[in-house]
């Protein structure tokens, strides 16, 4: 009897060293080479945005290409702020150099694919902010497996996540 | 065996295997963070070098002039080196440490650029100035200025054509036996779109800032020309003391009252009931046509194959045209203002060639010059970078040999700017309507005609900096700003929410096309042309170059 327990026990362990655990630390590092991945696409993503000034249709395909090449998939969240200039002109002291005194309006990533849709492309101009945040959706093996020992609970279980932004640098008008 | 040893031998093998995977790619991960994070401060900084070059030259009124422009560049290049210390300090990393690791930055300009980089002070005589270092100490600097140029020789002719970024050349040399210094525009006289919408007189006006005491400010909005190179205002109310005119330069925030001759004859000659009316824009289409003809006449016949080295050997370029194809042979098939034309493939070619080669050039020698163990060397540009740097002034930084962790770090950043006195390119010019709001010329709300009424009696077109704040500055603490053209607000549509917009080769031909479910209003898309392309040409012509001999030989 105290044999057998020992066995299934055993059994057990054996299962868990030999297969869960390589499978796990394999699925780690998967998880962690998608990331790296996703980082650079989205930091060339959004700094070719940046130093060009317009987002186009092709851009924004083959960057949702490249991320979902490693097998994943996305939620995409891109927030464009265009500087109302004006402002500066209506009021004074307000000066559009200076944090806190410029107005913004936004755009999110619904409206910005529809756009895209229609126009092919988004132009920016020089002061406008462009932010792109990407989170895995899918359950990745990893988190599978991590679930199967101990569960994460709230909305933000993502496993791989980048986010960039900045500046537009230039006026993309043409 | 029983299976708990095998299971331990397993775990034996796998467990360091993991480790030393898991090392190696938190490794990678980190050297990617540390890559990303230097590739933002070295975008941030050249961001910020080229904003200072923009305020600075915005805010100078001789920035064109070559003096002014090289301390202009060197505050830039300042601005630069104090934006990635600070950005860099977390690393470490101080500003003479980081000097080590950018090689060369490149300024490419309207005509041509220069390179800032270590180089040896050959300077013999040492004057008592603090800066000033002893012979044959390397040092850091601007090199000297470099046109984009190309030889040409043939049997009868030898000579230099300077390029721009756009369809202006000089010209100077022997060609067909005569010596030559000549400066103008080519354009297509085949289909000649400066005529097709006519190029009329027009008053244009600016409203400056002016404190004649140094304590009570004037805001006011004058007539102006532009004669030699500097805008002359006129003052209908007041003028200066005796000998002077009602004419008046800009000068250190003050009404500078001319009493030079030359310039009161023009400006008078200009006058019309009270107000400047400027001719530039016809002067630039003229000139423009007799250049043109001297040059189909003269150099019609020049060809790739006639580009030569510095030395006399054929010229290699990236793009070659093939023989026969004529590059000064200005038409239809050959349009100077058209992407794809064989003169601007040609034009392209040559200053890719002239600046890659000198780039190159440079990065190499910073070697002999650097204290750092890494080899540095010039990387390979993109197509998409090569378009940037080609088509626009821009700043190009390095930076090379940071060690990274796995590896060195090496990259390149490319910012470009159309909001400077440098160079008016297609799309910096914007169209005030009736009014009082700007728009880009491709506004699909202005060309399709839906802007309210009143909107249409009257466009004009001005150069984009004409819409950046300018200073005035009394003293360190009071600080005034106003606008060349104030109180005019930008579209909504166009210019703070750039939705769709015409493409401006189109409007400058007049091959407008509107997208599904638009209709063009064609008598503003006439009107939107001629302002545009009125503009266009005055702001060319107006615009200093530092190289330009018009009206000479």
């Amino acid at each position: 009897m105290g044999d057998s327990l020992t066995t299934i026990i055993a059994i057990g362990l054996a299962a868990i060293l030999m297969f869960v655990f390589p499978l796990m630390a394999v699925s780690e590092r998967s998880d962690d080479i998608s990331q790296l991945t996703v980082q650079t696409a989205t930091n060339e993503f959004v700094d070719n945005v940046r130093t060009t000034g317009k987002l186009t249709y092709e851009d924004y395909e083959s960057f949702l290409s490249t991320i979902n090449a490693t097998g994943n998939s996305f939620d995409v969240e891109i927030q464009i702020q265009k500087l109302d200039d004006n402002l500066s002109v209506k009021v004074a002291s307000a000066e559009t150099t200076k944090i806190g005194e410029n107005v913004y309006y936004n755009l999110y990533t619904s409206q910005i694919e529809e756009q895209l849709l229609n126009n092919q492309r988004i132009s920016l101009k020089e002061g406008d902010l462009i932010s792109v945040t990407v989170k895995n959706t899918n359950t990745t093996i990893s988190q599978l497996l991590r679930n199967f020992f101990y569960q994460v609970t709230g909305n933000d279980t993502y496993q791989i996540a980048a986010q960039h932004g900045g500046i537009v640098t230039v006026n993309g008008a043409k | 065996m029983k299976i708990q040893h095998l299971a331990i031998i397993f775990v034996v093998i796998i467990l360091p295997i993991s480790i030393v995977l898991s090392e190696y790619t938190s490794a990678q991960i980190n050297t990617i963070r540390l890559q990303t994070s230097y590739t933002n401060s070295l975008t941030a900084a050249t961001y910020d070098m080229m904003k200072s070059f923009q305020i600075n030259t915005v805010n100078n009124r001789f920035s064109a002039i070559s003096d002014s422009k090289i301390r202009d560049l060197q505050a830039s290049i300042n601005t630069f080196y104090n934006s990635m210390a600070t950005s860099m300090a977390t690393h470490g990393m101080t500003r003479a440490t980081l000097q080590e690791y950018t090689p060369v930055i490149l300024c490419s300009l309207y005509d041509g650029y220069y390179i800032y980089s270590k180089y040896n002070n050959e300077v013999t005589v040492i004057k008592n100035d603090e800066n000033n270092t002893t012979d044959e100490v390397s040092q850091y600097g601007l090199k000297p200025y470099i046109y984009y140029s190309c030889r040409y020789v043939t049997l009868d002719s030898d000579f230099v054509v300077n390029y721009t970024l756009d369809n202006a050349i000089t010209v100077y040399g022997k060609v067909k036996g005569d010596f030559v210094t000549k400066t103008g525009y080519l354009i297509n006289l085949n289909t000649d779109i400066f005529s097709q919408v006519g190029m009329d007189e027009e008053i244009l006006s600016e409203t400056i800032l002016t404190t004649d005491d140094g304590v009570n400010l004037l805001k006011k909005a004058y007539t102006y020309v532009v004669y030699d190179n500097d805008k002359v205002y006129y003052d209908p109310d007041e003028s200066g003391p005796a000998g002077t005119s009602r004419f008046f330069w800009y000068r250190e925030n003050k009404k500078n009252y001319i009493s030079d001759q030359e310039t009161i004859d023009y400006a008078n000659s200009r006058l019309r009931n009270n107000q400047l009316v400027s001719e530039s824009a016809r002067q630039y289409y003229d000139e423009a046509v007799e250049f043109t003809n001297w040059v189909k006449d003269n150099l019609g016949d020049i060809e790739e194959k006639h580009a030569r080295n510095a030395d006399g050997s054929v010229l290699e370029l990236e793009t070659t045209l093939g023989d026969g194809v004529k590059i000064f042979r200005v038409g239809d098939q050959n349009d100077p203002m058209k992407e794809g034309s064989s003169f601007n493939e040609h034009r392209l070619a040559v200053i890719r060639n002239s600046i890659q080669t000198n780039l190159l050039a440079a990065i190499a020698n910073y070697n002999d010059y650097s204290n750092v163990n890494y080899e540095f060397g010039l990387p390979v540009f993109t197509e998409t970078d090569w378009d940037k740097i080609l088509h626009n002034i821009c700043f190009v930084s390095f930076l090379q040999g940071l060690p990274i962790g796995a590896k060195y770090y090496n990259d390149y950043v490319v910012i470009t700017n159309d909001k400077n006195k440098e160079f008016v390119s297609e799309d910096a010019i914007y169209i005030i309507d009736g009014n009082g709001n700007y728009h880009q010329p491709g506004c699909q709300a202005l060309l399709e005609g839906t802007l309210e009424a009143g909107s249409y009696d009257h466009l004009q077109g001005y150069s984009n900096i004409s819409f950046v704040m300018q200073n005035l500055t009394v003293s360190e603490d009071d600080i005034h700003h106003f606008y060349l053209q104030d109180n005019t607000y930008g579209c909504y549509e166009c210019v703070v929410n750039a939705r769709y917009l015409y493409d401006l080769d189109d409007l400058i031909a007049g091959t407008l096309t509107p997208p599904d479910g638009h209709r063009l209003d064609q008598n503003c898309v006439n009107a939107v042309r001629k302002a545009y392309l009125t503009a266009l040409a005055r702001e060319r012509y107006t615009l200093y170059k530092t190289n330009g001999y018009f009206g000479t030989n």
